[in-house]
């Protein structure tokens, strides 16, 4: 019985253990509370949950064969070990024509928002451009053999020796012959250490040997200075219409904020770049309703008559980031001298996105994806893609809770933003003078529904016919992870004339499909360019990758491009 | 017994080791708000609200805390790196910081960044590196006055406000959270009154 007594023992024992480890744990607690109990802003606040850098690798082995590769070629590993079988995983950098391929990579310099461009005339050479965290300047890069390589040729000069440059935006005249960079120029100038006083000019510095080198000054196109700062440049050219009436011609368009108000200029260069017109207001300047602009030159009919259109948003009378927006044009028919009345190219559009990628603005800045991005194809149709949200919110910034809401609303009809954050739409017009556009046709399909956005559109001519390209970065890859809109990759769609109304199905462009979204920013855009040869089947795609990234406060972004190939 | 009085002394060993392990992860302001020292003829007065897991911390001053309608304030946001290793902070021009000013009911009254065009703006964003212990202070101006809604550009009437600022810089490798349905990493606040002129 001995052993009963002590059974017995132990089960008074464990019993008394555990109703011990129960009272520690109350008496844990209620000696903590006291510590708990923090009267502060923070105490109520849902934390994000941060997530180890390598947490994806537990999950390695239940990946498809694809993403596994793209995953380990993202992570730069040659040779993986999977169920006792050795993987030789090829460099992701390559010199397949079609695949990926490193633009800016450097592990200490944030590069983002890139733009590319590509001789026309001779797709050997392609330059892009982008932002250079960390340096304070934009950087340009260069390839001389048709984007499968790439180097860095050098930081574009500023205005001032101390300023800092953003929003950079890069074009080939459309004879090839000039490479022109638009860019801000940003500034302190109030001398005091505490106090910020922003001054900014949009300035365009150029090169005519394919971006070799360039300008040791640029030349400022729209001027900032007290009481006007201009942002968000825009620059392009007569695209598909190269000749001597428009080789030459340039145009550029800005957001520019004064004390009354914001509005979008326009100014117009007629000598490569080297001089330009006083700015042009293309919108009221006593209100502040218009951001993102875009210029574009259409069909040269004579040195007199050529076309040139810009586009932008209007956050319209509703509000910024809420309800409705529009986008809305005007046209030229003198290469810029004159403009016509302003058209809504988009009107109402069903709901403009919140400032922060959703959900409960867990990500990179969104709104700016609402941008139009525009082209003037050889045909003289003019196309538009933006992103809008079909799931609106009613906070502005897409997080949970609107301080304003006044009274709170206990039972608000659209909480944060969510998944669901934005869709990529597309318009078109048939020519000058752009006044009658098309219903607006959605052309990601990704049910049940991630965020798409920051849409880039674009033409090549394809045995002669005029196919529209339209890319886009695409969250719908994130679905794997539980949390919809951290992962995203590029993916595009095309149409052509016989099937207007119609796009092709969405195709995944990116080798990868997993690029971290950032807590900050990832830029405003992304940007296509293609060549008038015929023996050059491509869109040259460049995008901000984060493949290599598995937080969003990881803030170091790198530009990757690629040549998409089309039918 | 014995597995009783064992029982007994390991629920106080782990009592007492559950409080010394986890003390520190409590979110304890390290001061209060309180008057600290003089600028001329004005207080400054020090607000303090930082948990200890935020390497950033964050403190605030007025040149008063007594104010008449429609006048302005002189406050100043501080930002130390109180961690052992350099950190890197992003942010987009003039959204540094956020203030909010709330009555004594918590509805907002005044939100700095709808006094500017900031908010609008798309350039790049900023970095600013902090070494170990450096600080960054910016000095804002704030108008006690309503800054949306129909009572728009008026002063505020007399009473208590509270004068919160938003850290709403992200800050590499450190979460950030949703305070206050902002997007920020933390915050802190202060008291101010408003009386008869």
């Amino acid at each position: 019985m001995w052993w009963k007594r002590k059974a017995g023992f132990a089960a008074v024992g464990s019993l008394s253990v555990l109703a011990a480890l129960v009272a520690a744990g109350f008496l844990g607690l209620m000696v903590l509370r006291p510590g708990e109990v923090v009267d502060e802003p923070t105490a109520n606040a849902a934390a994000v949950p941060a997530q180890a850098p390598d947490w994806l690798n537990q999950h390695l082995d239940k990946l498809s064969g694809g993403a596994l590769m793209a995953v380990l070629q993202a992570k730069g590993v040659t040779e993986y070990t999977l169920a006792g079988k050795t993987i030789t995983v090829p460099p992701r950098a390559s010199f397949d024509p079609t695949a990926d391929t490193p633009v800016g990579t450097d592990p200490s310099i944030h590069e983002n928002e890139p733009s590319i461009t590509v001789n026309p005339t001779n797709p050997r050479f392609v330059v892009a451009i982008s932002h250079a965290l960390y340096t304070g300047y934009c950087a340009v890069f260069r390839s001389t053999d048709g984007g499968l390589t790439w180097s860095f040729v050098k930081y574009l000069p500023l205005r001032f020796p101390n300023d800092w440059c953003a929003d950079p935006v890069v074009r080939y005249s459309p004879n090839g012959a000039i490479v022109y960079a638009a860019y801000m120029s940003i500034r302190d100038v109030n001398p005091e250490p505490d106090v910020v006083e922003l001054e900014a000019d949009i300035v365009v510095c150029r090169s005519t040997n394919n971006g070799a080198s360039w300008c040791t000054t640029p030349v400022v196109a729209i001027p900032g200075g007290p009481g006007r700062f201009p942002d968000k440049p825009w620059i392009d050219v007569h695209r598909f219409f190269p000749g001597s009436n428009t080789n030459t011609k340039v145009y550029v368009t800005a957001t520019v904020f004064t004390s009354t108000g914001c509005h979008i200029e326009f100014s117009r260069s007629t000598n490569g770049g080297l001089a330009w017109s006083t700015p042009t207001p293309l919108t009221p300047t006593d209100e502040c309703f218009v951001q993102g602009s875009r210029p574009i030159g259409g069909k040269a009919v004579s040195s007199t008559v050529g076309h040139v259109l810009a586009c932008w948003y209007h956050a319209e009378e509703d509000g910024w980031w809420t309800g409705v927006f529009d986008i809305r044009c005007r046209s030229s028919g003198d290469y810029g001298v004159t403009w016509g009345p302003e058209v809504a190219a988009v009107n109402d559009m069903q709901f403009e996105l919140t400032y922060w990628l959703g959900p409960d603005c867990n990500y990179h800045r969104w709104w700016g994806a609402m941008f139009p991005s525009i082209m003037i194809g050889p045909d003289g149709v003019a196309h538009i893609v933006y992103t809008a949200d079909l799931t609106p919110s009613d906070s502005w910034h897409g997080c949970t809770q609107d301080p304003f809401e006044d009274p709170p609303d206990p039972e608000p009809e659209y909480e944060g933003a969510d998944e669901e954050a934005g869709d990529i739409f597309y318009v078109r017009s048939h020519g000058y003078p752009y006044d009658f556009w098309s219903f607006p046709y959605m052309v990601s399909r990704d049910n049940p529904g991630y965020a798409q956005g920051y849409a880039t559109v674009n033409v090549k001519v394809i045995n002669g016919v005029p196919v529209v390209f339209v890319a886009w970065l695409d969250h719908r890859g994130s679905f794997w992870t539980g949390a919809p809109n951290s992962k995203y990759g590029v993916y595009a769609a095309w149409t052509w004339p016989d099937k207007w109304g119609r796009f092709a199905h969405n195709i995944q462009i990116s080798d990868v499909d997993i690029s971290h979204s950032d807590f900050l920013f990832i830029g405003d855009y992304i940007d296509s360019a293609t060549s008038n040869q015929a023996n050059d089947p491509f869109v040259y795609l460049i995008w901000t990758d984060r493949s290599d990234k598995f937080s969003e406060f990881d803030f170091e972004d790198d530009v990757w491009m690629k040549k998409v190939p089309l039918p | 017994m014995r597995y009783s009085l064992l029982a007994l002394l390991v629920a106080g060993l782990m009592a007492v080791a559950g409080y010394a392990l986890v003390q520190p992860m409590q979110k304890t302001p390290l001061a209060e708000t309180t008057p600290t020292v003089n600028m001329g003829t004005q207080t400054t007065v020090e607000a303090f609200q930082q948990t200890v897991e935020r390497v950033v911390s964050l403190k605030i001053a007025v040149d008063s805390v007594r104010l008449t309608p429609g006048s302005v304030i002189l406050l100043t946001a501080i930002v130390q790196n109180t961690g052992p290793e350099e950190v890197l902070l992003e942010y987009f021009i003039g959204q540094l910081f956020e203030v909010i000013i709330r009555d004594e009911a918590g509805t907002p009254v005044y939100l700095h960044s709808d006094t500017g065009f900031y908010k609008h703006l798309m350039a790049a964003p900023l970095h600013l590196r902090l070494a170990p212990g450096e600080t960054h202070a910016e000095n804002i101006e704030i108008k006690m006055v309503y800054s949306r809604g129909g009572e728009k550009g008026s002063p505020l009437p007399t009473g208590t406000y509270t004068l919160t600022v938003y850290l709403t810089a992200a800050v590499q490798g450190h979460p950030s959270r949703t305070i206050d349905g902002l997007k920020a990493y933390t915050s802190a606040s202060i008291e101010i009154t408003v009386e008869p002129q």
